[in-house]
């Protein structure tokens, strides 16, 4: 999987950014260049406060870098206005995070179809059910995401994150919150997605999530170490 | 899944709406108890206007058919409000004769007062009244309204009509209609025929005349005459008989207004204490006053309205809180600012249009238990009044949560979800 930096999915090109914590100044990050090809797996680690969630966001267009330059898919994303960045959320990202964010009042099904909703998309029920399928879940459709567990609940995150068929799916900690064996189920979940030809943005405390990575980045004060 | 993976789906966005309305409703639902509060307020406060506009409507409704019956087109001429004059210094008959000139060809009726006490003998009951002496034409000139039997015929001597008010209190159990009325004047007692009951004419003027401020000195006369009357023809043929006032009706497409005027003017001219008035004129100021009333009173439901708006406010500006870290998770998951806040504002629509319909449906019950109860006219629903209710209501809300989730919508959803 050849990152061609013509086809890269998402480029990075001196990335900064910068927190105003009242007369502090925080910098989360410094100077960022990454490319990432369609097909990778990409793991980020590094210690709390590191910057990896910021780096994140930033790739997941829910936050503007402070200096530097992002180009999704060739489009320079600073030029996208608030319409623009949710529509490239609501179709090309999906995202997966630590403590799950699903809504706590729908059921699952309903979680998973809320992009493809917002999309207007056809056919929302099937894709969706298919989705959870997928990830294991094909049973507990109608369940809200409080009658269910950790695990399940980060299934039907992924569900939906991969309902919408997206160029690349950001997971901030995905195992965070979860015992070892259910981190190593749902590990098992994006290593079928990865096989599935899905780009993957992973970011971890766990080596042994770590390890998969096609691409394994460490991330210390703001910096990318090789 | 690789090939798709590269194609990101580029939907059309028909089914958006639908969405928005799903949405919507789930937020609905969802929420039973915040919902239900919601629902509470604004109904309570939707039925409260809406009973509030339709009691003041009905007001003006029921009186617009009241004055009516006091006939529009009829000009009085009746002595200065003095006690004196009405009993000491009459017109003469023949000043009616200018009268009529001025009225340009007007109908008109004579009448004199006089105190009298009458006596049944059967009952052995007694009254004193106003003796009202005048023609037949008076029926048809000032509209009158009868109980039972008929009015007086022309040069119907030994016939009288009595007004509600003297028929109850001589005859309180039978009908006086055929009955003799003894009927005592200065010492000279004459008999009468007892030939109809009338509905009292004044009461429905007395019932206004508060309202009427421009013609406040006017309602002078009318607490001099509430006396009850007794109805009784003379000819007035004699050209130096003596009147206490005349009632004219205007003719047909002649402004009563400037009857009044030009009669009051010519009896200016004589040094006559009389006054003249249109009751047209009358009626139009008592409407007058009655609209500026009920503008005051209207105040009421603007009030009612206005914390409604703040209640809303309120309630929405927590409950929208409560949901800072939903509407994040929505906006990552895609939706744009406008999504949000238009997903609030459709619940807030739905919501608001379902008050209306229970709130119209209470306002018509609380109507009628009103008006069972406690009101003597009934309280009138107008469509376009009703549906201001509902459009400041849906306004209000509307407004109410825009602000709340404009706010909500602007948030930055990475903060919101790092905080929550
Ligand atoms: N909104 C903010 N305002 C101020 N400082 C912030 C803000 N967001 C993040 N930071 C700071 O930026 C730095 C990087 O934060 P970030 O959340 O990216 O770290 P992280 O690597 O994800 O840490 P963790 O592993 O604990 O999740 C931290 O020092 C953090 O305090
Ligand atoms: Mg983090």
């Amino acid at each position: 999987m050849a990152t061609d930096n013509k086809t890269a999915l998402i480029q990075l090109e001196g990335i900064h950014k910068t927190y105003q914590d009242g007369v502090l100044k925080v910098h989360a990050l410094c100077d960022i260049n990454l490319s990432v090809g369609r097909g990778e797996l990409i793991t980020i680690m590094g210690p709390s406060g590191s910057g990896k969630s910021t780096l994140l966001h930033i790739l997941g267009c829910l936050d503007h870098p402070t200096e530097g330059r992002y180009l999704f898919d060739g489009e320079d994303t600073n030029e996208y206005r608030d319409r623009k960045l949710a529509e490239t959320r609501n179709q090309r990202i999906g995202f997966v995070f630590q403590s799950f964010n699903l809504l706590q009042r729908e059921t699952a099904i309903e979680n998973v179809t809320l992009p493809l909703m917002y999309a207007g998309a056809n056919e929302a029920q099937s894709r969706a059910k298919e989705a959870l399928r997928k990830v294991g879940l094909g049973e507990r459709l109608n369940h809200r995401p409080g009658q269910l567990s950790g695990g399940e609940q980060q299934r039907v995150a992924i569900a939906r994150a991969i309902v919408k068929r997206p160029d690349v799916i950001l997971a901030d900690e995905p195992t965070g919150n979860l015992d070892t064996q259910v981190g190593s189920n749902i590990k098992d979940v994006f290593k079928n997605l990865h096989a599935d030809g899905l780009t993957i943005v992973l970011i971890t405390h766990n080596p042994d999530v770590a390890e998969m990575g096609t691409r394994k980045l460490k991330l210390r004060d703001g910096q990318l170490e090789a | 899944m690789s090939s798709e993976a590269k194609q990101p789906i580029r939907v059309p966005r028909r089914g958006a709406i639908g969405a928005a309305v799903t949405f919507a409703r789930r937020g609905l639902t969802r929420r039973p108890l915040q919902t239900a509060l919601l629902l509470f307020v604004l109904t309570i406060s939707l039925a409260g206007t809406m009973t509030i506009m339709a009691v003041l409507s009905g007001i003006k409704a029921q009186m617009f058919r009241d004055l009516q019956r006091v006939g529009l087109d009829v000009v009085n001429i009746q002595m200065t409000p003095n006690m004196q004059n009405l009993l000491l210094s009459p017109l003469m008959m023949e000043d009616t004769k200018w009268m009529l000139n001025a009225a340009e060809g007007g109908k008109l009726a004579p009448f004199r007062v006089d105190m009298a006490v009458g006596a049944d003998l059967v009952e052995s009951r007694s009254g004193e009244f106003l003796l009202l002496t005048t023609t037949h034409q008076w029926g048809g000139i000032a509209p009158l309204e009868l109980v039972e039997g008929r009015f007086l015929e022309v040069n119907e001597k030994d016939a009288c009509v009595l007004d509600e008010q003297v028929a109850d209190r001589i005859y309180p159990d039978r009908s006086a209609v055929g009955e003799n009325l003894f009927v005592s004047v200065e010492g000279r007692i004459q008999v009468f025929e007892i030939v109809g009951v009338l509905k009292d004419p004044f009461a429905i003027r007395k019932k206004f005349d508060e309202l009427d401020f421009a013609g406040a000195a006017r309602s002078t006369i009318n607490r001099i005459l509430e006396f009850k009357s007794v109805y009784i023809t003379g000819d007035f043929s004699e050209p130096h008989e003596s009147v206490h006032g005349a009632v004219v009706k205007v003719p047909e497409g002649v402004d009563a207004r400037k009857v009044a005027r030009a009669i009051q003017k010519a009896t200016d001219e004589r040094d006559l204490p009389t006054v003249a008035w249109a009751r047209r004129e009358w009626v139009e100021n008592v409407m007058k006053g009655a609209d500026l009333t009920t503008q005051v009173a209207s105040l009421l439901w603007v009030v009612v309205l206005f914390v409604t708006g703040i209640m809303i406010l309120t309630i929405s500006l927590v409950a929208i809180r409560e949901r800072y870290r939903e509407l994040a998770i929505r906006r990552t998951e895609g939706a744009y600012r406008l999504q949000i806040v238009g997903q609030l504002l459709l619940e807030n629509i739905l919501l608001s249009a379902l008050s209306g319909c229970l709130a119209l449906g209470i306002a018509q019950w609380a109507g009628e238990i009103l008006e069972a109860r406690y009101l003597s006219w009934a309280p009138t629903f107008l469509w376009h009044e009703m549906t201001l209710a509902l459009g400041l209501g849906i306004g209000i809300g509307a407004l109410a949560t825009v602000i709340p989730a404009y706010r909500a919508a602007s948030l930055d959803p990475v903060e919101v979800l790092r905080q929550n």
